[in-house]
């Protein structure tokens, strides 16, 4: 476990700003100040400082996970959010999509959005902008990203895609395996 | 008798009620006191076998059940000459520990330390003709002694090798059983270790500490002030792009 590089930081707080937009600044200011970030072994976790002093103790081997799982660093170098995340964005989301509650259950199968599913969208949703995908109680189901802007969105036909799914609360369950492996 | 176990074998006695919550220290006197009484009643109880001069009772066999301190000790496997003895025969005698030595004119011990045998204080030694010439009596003396002694050694080596595989004969040794960090840390071990366990060596090189490699990764977490800085730059950065 140590702390991220400047470069890896840049990294995390680009990928969530596509997210959250200047609202990352929320994750590091008052009330959240006690919280940092750390990584272990390729993901980079959101734990308040006094819990991560306490995991300094812990072998890094034996250390599953602690905190919050943000996302985690590809071999590639790229930063992928993960669902764990998720209570964050939906709070400081920008872009959101709220989804009939016809079509939740498809979502949570890990399917895309169609139009026919979608219950309200965001004003001036651009294309290709990362959103968080609600339910009609306002509960986050997951995120993804738009493949059609809100503009295009009335003159698509209702089995068009709307949203790509990127991650959702569903593959709690579809991976449950690999969750408690990994220890996300 | 009233709560009180007198075991007179082994002249104990116990006083099994329970304890009470609010027993004062002059209460717990007592029962002692109490307890101790009638061991000694117990005692006088006793079949006498006295004399004029000596008043003798025997005791009973004791029944308290002391449970051991520690396991009943192995039995230690014999030696080579132990073995060897018992087959033959051979009993151990008594013998002395001293003898007179005319020629010092003194008891000196058979064995060891100045023993009536030692030649290493002899100041003349007759000749021996199977000396080589340039060959000292004294130096031949010497080896002789440090061979006995490097024999005795063998021997004893040998005979707790020989008692140590006994032993483990009966358990099989598990050595497949290595956790690969075992090994690492055997490996690690073994690359800053020398023969002479660091008696000899290069001492100008600095020896690498086992504990280093660990202190490295210590130093990867740095102190949150600066850590914070560093977080709120690169939110500034990430932002200043949007």
């Amino acid at each position: 476990m140590r702390n991220l590089t400047e470069e890896e930081l840049r990294a995390v707080f680009e990928k969530l700003a596509k997210f959250i937009g200047k609202d990352i600044k929320a994750l590091v200011e008052e009330p959240n100040e006690g919280y940092c970030f750390r990584l272990q072994k390729d993901r980079v976790y959101y734990v308040r400082e006094v819990v991560s002093a306490a995991a300094t103790h812990i072998a890094r081997h034996n250390l599953a996970s602690l905190g919050l799982c943000v996302g985690k660093f590809t071999h590639g170098g790229r930063f992928q959010v993960h669902i764990t995340f998720i209570t964050y964005l939906a709070r400081f989301a920008k872009y959101k999509v709220w989804l009939k509650s016809q079509s939740e259950m498809s979502f949570l199968y890990g399917n895309n959005v169609l139009k026919g599913g979608v219950a309200r969208l965001t004003e001036n949703t651009p294309k290709n902008q990362q959103v968080v995908v609600l339910n009609q109680n306002e509960i986050p189901l997951g995120f993804g990203v738009t493949a059609r802007s809100s503009l295009e969105l009335q003159q698509a036909s209702s089995t068009d895609l709307i949203v790509l799914n990127q991650a959702d609360i569903g593959s709690y369950l579809r991976d449950e395996d690999h969750f408690v492996g990994c220890g996300l | 008798m009233d709560g009180v176990e007198v075991d007179l074998g082994s002249l104990s006695c116990a006083d099994v009620r329970p304890i009470l919550q609010g027993e004062t220290k002059q209460e717990q006197e007592e029962r002692i006191l109490r307890a101790v009484e009638f061991l000694v009643q117990g005692l006088f109880t006793l079949p006498e076998q006295s004399s004029e001069r000596k008043s003798q009772r025997e005791l009973p066999e004791p029944f308290s059940v002391i449970p051991r301190a520690k396991p009943i000790p192995k039995e230690k496997p014999l030696t080579k000459w132990e073995q060897f003895a018992r087959i033959r025969g051979i009993r151990k005698r008594k013998r002395d520990k001293f003898a007179w030595d005319e020629t010092r004119g003194e008891f000196r011990p058979i064995h060891g330390y100045r023993s009536i045998n030692d030649e290493s204080d002899q100041v003349i030694l007759p000749h021996d003709p199977s000396l080589q010439p340039g060959e000292s009596p004294f130096d031949r003396v010497k080896e002789g002694k440090r061979n006995r002694v490097k024999n005795n050694r063998k021997s004893q080596e040998r005979n707790k090798r020989s008692i140590a595989k006994d032993q483990l004969s009966s358990r099989p040794v598990r050595t497949d059983k290595y956790k690969s960090k075992d090994l690492e840390k055997s490996a690690k071990i073994a690359s800053i270790s020398t023969r002479s366990l660091g008696k000899y060596g290069d001492r100008n090189k600095p020896r690498q500490k086992l504990s280093s490699i660990k202190a490295s990764h210590k130093k990867n977490i740095i102190p949150s002030g600066a850590e914070r800085e560093r977080t709120f730059q690169a939110v500034n950065d990430v932002l200043k792009n949007f």
